[in-house]
């Protein structure tokens, strides 16, 4: 993701959406629907504004396409619109945090076994404890095990540099060990 | 950074697929912004072919307008009778306008 530039075929699909081919646009979409919902849906918490934020980082992301100059990796320019993306809809609207939502799962496979349910249910603490977190840190935490993105690359993406990603990253997990010790 | 709190987070925070809803919720909006300079581009296009209809329309409308060319201009009756006479095959004209003080003229220079 770090080699700026562009591969031969992404070129010639950002042109073709330039001027303003709807295949292409749809190809696009297809290529990184996962990982702007995956990231939006990990800090949200939420499937309803995880796809108002999707569909928000997608209209940016068409219509300005002609500013994209090629200076980053186009995929380190997708994720800086749906970081952004994320982070507008935190500041405009917030909302009660869905903490049941892994009870609610849980419930509805009732035939698990013992072992599934706990590691529901564990995984359910894990997400509702990241929600807790502040926007900067739960950004770098999702790009980090949502994406698996490198410290250079978050830093690329959030604009800062990589000792504060690794900072951020630290104070997130102590932070998230606090919050689970008593699991 | 412990291992344990690692693995949690890698566990929890795995990628999912994305609804085949949210194509049709960003299809169902409007086309996709065009480049400014395309919008510019076609602004400045327009501008000029309706520039262009105007004055044509503007050159148009004077032409209309414009009193009707004049065949032939005299100001005394003699050349306008030898005018008739030739561009159109009549021998008897008679003149009847404002500067022609009576019917037979003024018998010196208008007698037709």
């Amino acid at each position: 993701m770090t080699q700026a530039g562009l591969e031969t075929g992404e070129r010639e699909l950002i042109e073709a959406c330039r001027r303003g081919e709807r295949d292409a646009f749809r190809v696009l979409f297809e290529a990184y629907k996962d990982k702007v919902y995956s990231i939006a849906l990990r800090f949200s918490a939420d499937e309803s504004l995880a796809m108002d934020i999707a569909q928000d980082t997608f209209l940016k992301l068409f219509s300005s396409l002609p500013q994209y100059r090629g200076d980053s990796a186009f995929s380190t320019w997708i994720y800086r619109l749906v970081v952004n993306a994320c982070l507008d809809h935190k500041r405009r609207a917030w909302r009660v945090a869905p903490l049941a939502e892994g009870l609610i799962a849980m419930l509805r496979s009732p035939g698990d076994s013992l072992n599934a349910l706990l590691e529901s249910e564990m995984r359910s603490r894990v997400r509702a404890a990241v929600e807790t977190l502040s926007p900067d840190m739960r950004m770098v935490v999702v790009l980090r095990y949502t994406e698996g993105l490198s410290y250079e690359e978050i830093a690329e993406v959030m604009g800062c540099s990589e000792g504060t990603v690794a900072s951020r990253l630290n104070r997130a997990h102590k932070a998230l060990e606090r919050k689970l010790s008593h699991v | 950074m412990s291992d344990w709190m690692d693995l949690q987070l890698a566990h929890s925070l795995t990628p999912v697929k994305a609804p085949d809803a949210l194509w049709s919720r960003i299809n169902g909006m409007p086309e996709p912004a065009r480049p400014r300079w395309q919008h510019s581009f076609r602004r400045g296009t327009l501008s000029a072919v309706a520039a262009a209809v105007l004055v044509l329309l503007v050159r148009a409308t004077a032409v209309e307008l414009r009193p009707p060319h004049d065949d032939f201009v005299a100001n005394s009756p003699v050349p306008a009778k030898k005018w008739l006479a030739h561009e159109a095959p009549v021998q008897k004209v008679r003149l009847e306008v404002s500067s022609v003080p009576s019917e037979n003229g003024c018998k010196n220079c208008h007698t037709l």
